[in-house]
């Protein structure tokens, strides 16, 4: 099977600026496809190429077996995007919204009425049919905004940010029918800056900074290509140093992160060896390995009272990979 | 086209603005009629001559005036109909559908000027009026509408050209109506100076090629057609060749809007 999406080298500059620089990704036929980066990555304009919004200087893409620069006609049938920031027509019904939208995508008028029924359903808008779109809230209209970007039932969508701007409910709701979206057979092509949400959502992910591709693959499998070990978190009641020098000596102990404790934690570990102090670190060991990091904590009578491992998450990972630049 | 101009004309003639502005112009244009046919009428009795001459000054006032009209409202109808989309915010969603470009000018541009369509089918009983001192045929009354059509349809095209250049409605709204302008009055005023230099120089009289693209010299030569006394002598020929001009501008212009976009489109 094809991939559904298909990105090979692509450029793009706008002026000085590059966007792209050699782009390369592939996203599976009925994936959800987690698209990250920091701000002027370039998703943006990743998305607004495969939207054929936009061309790119060199390189190519295709959604499916459509080459987008060649064909763009053919692959605004197939494709639904889903820009970061889009307006409405206020003026209209939320029918007559979809209604528009329907017949722009040429959507036959038989199969039209029931089409908008089914996407009103999905994105529970069935009750503000008849409402106008500027008495909506903004998680509705964003869930307008997806009913709109598949009421030509598209085989692939670009999602830009869908749940910016929302509160958390919307948020989980938007979620929700996404998730929904890939059942039934989409793929879709999704980027947020909330990253615990995506690693739950996408089955795959792409990581971009300044205009290419650093890792791509299932979540599972970037997140654990991109750990060095496991990290185990420590708590004790006894001086952080302590400690912290405890687990250097042992030699399957890679690093130690010393995570900045609150003031108040901090005066409590030097009046007293009472408070529990909190310490994370890193190793490559097995079991066996980690039960004789234990065990050198209890002989040293740290007073261990948690030893439990923490798993990374893409917060971390992407932290990681792209240099600790801010998102 | 059909889902723009259809969406267009729904939301443009819902809520009061549309029903409100068609009754201020009928009223403007009543009134007009009005205060000619006060002036004419003074005396109590008027002989045929007199009644050719009241029905010829009233088809040439309301003409007059409804040309000033359409010239003030067409550019604001049309510079904001794609500017707007993009400051809304949604010429992405449209620019993403399946409707081509030359969809999307004509579908603005036939919205846009239906409603200044409509205002002119609306005057048409006042127009009638004139039909009462048998001076003027259905003919020369269907020659001024068609002259009007072909002029709104060029201001139009005009102010969606400049629409699909420009990102702010409120810019849009003022380069379309000084390229209008310009149009009607730089035109007029570079085709004098070419005829009388022309006179000047060889002798000639006939119409200057500017003259050929100003919808104003149209008309001032439809009524001179007609009405010898109402304007000062214009050689510049008929006014169907400012029919063709104004044909060939809309057509330039939407020709461009369309590229303009397609471009924008990728």
């Amino acid at each position: 099977m094809p991939p559904a999406i298909e990105v090979d080298g692509l450029f793009k500059r706008y002026g000085d600026t590059r966007a792209l620089e050699g782009l390369t990704m592939r996203v599976e036929s009925g994936s959800i496809y987690g698209f990250v980066g920091p701000n002027g990555a370039g998703k943006t304009t990743t998305m607004r190429i495969l939207a054929t919004l936009i061309e790119a200087d060199r390189g190519s893409c295709r959604i499916g077996d459509t080459d987008v620069a060649r064909q763009p006609a053919r692959v605004r049938a197939h494709v639904g995007y889903m820009p970061d920031f889009f307006g409405v027509y206020e003026d209209l019904t939320v029918q007559e919204y979809l209604e528009f939208y329907a017949e722009s995508y040429y959507v036959p008028v038989r199969a039209r009425r029931a089409t908008i029924d089914d996407l009103l359903d999905l994105v529970d808008l069935k009750h503000k049919r008849r409402e106008y779109v500027e008495a909506l809230s903004r998680g509705m209209k964003q869930r307008l905004g997806l009913a709109r970007c598949l009421v030509h039932d598209p085989a692939v969508l670009l999602l830009d940010e869908p749940a910016s701007g929302m509160d958390p409910r919307a948020r989980v709701e938007m979620r929700e029918i996404v998730k929904e979206l890939r059942r039934l057979g989409k793929t879709v092509l999704i980027s947020s800056h909330i990253l615990p949400e995506l690693a739950e959502l996408c089955t795959h992910i792409g990581i971009i900074q300044d205009g290419r591709l650093l890792r791509e693959g299932r979540v599972a499998q970037v997140l654990s290509d991109m750990s060095s070990g496991k990290a185990i978190d420590v708590r004790a009641f006894a001086q952080r140093d302590m400690v912290i020098a405890t687990l250097k000596q042992h030699p399957a102990v890679v690093s130690v992160e010393e995570t900045n404790p609150s003031i108040l934690t901090q005066e409590l570990e030097e009046q007293t060896v009472a408070a529990p102090c909190q310490v994370t670190f890193r190793t490559f060991a097995d079991e066996a390995g980690l039960r004789d990091i234990l065990r050198a904590l209890v002989e040293a009578e740290l007073g261990v009272i948690t030893f439990s491992h923490v798993r990374d998450n893409l917060e971390d990972v992407f932290m990681q990979i792209t240099e600790g630049r801010d998102e | 086209m059909i889902p723009v101009l259809r969406k267009e004309l729904r939301t443009r003639m819902r809520g009061w603005r549309s029903p409100a502005l068609i009754v201020l112009y009928l009223g403007l244009v009543a009134l007009v009629s009005y205060l000619a046919l006060v002036g004419n009428l003074s005396s109590q009795t008027f002989s045929a001559n007199q009644a050719t001459f009241v029905g010829l000054n009233l088809f040439n006032t309301l003409a007059l005036v409804q040309g000033v009209l359409i010239v003030f409202i067409t550019p604001a109808a049309t510079a904001g109909a794609i500017s707007g989309e993009r400051q809304r915010q949604t010429l992405d969603l449209l620019l993403v559908t399946r409707v081509s470009s030359l969809g999307i000018t004509t579908g603005k541009l036939l919205a846009a000027i239906a409603f200044d369509l409509l205002l002119i089918v609306c005057a048409l009983p006042i127009f009638s009026l004139v039909f009462l001192f048998g001076s003027i045929g259905l003919d020369k009354l269907a020659e001024l509408v068609l002259l009007f059509v072909l002029s709104i349809f060029c201001f139009g095209s005009i102010g969606i050209l400049v629409s699909t250049l420009t990102r702010r409605s409120s810019a849009s709204t003022v380069v379309t109506y000084m390229l209008v302008l310009l149009l009607v009055a730089g035109l007029a005023f570079l085709s004098l100076y070419l005829n009388e230099a022309n006179y000047a120089n060889f002798g000639a009289t006939s119409a200057p090629f500017p003259a050929y693209f100003d919808p104003a010299l149209g008309l001032a030569a439809l009524l001179y057609s007609q009405d010898p006394t109402f304007l000062t002598p214009l050689p510049f020929g008929v006014w169907q060749t400012s029919v063709l001009g104004c044909a060939a501008i809309s057509v330039a212009c939407i020709a461009l809007s369309t590229v303009v976009l397609r471009h924008q489109r990728a």
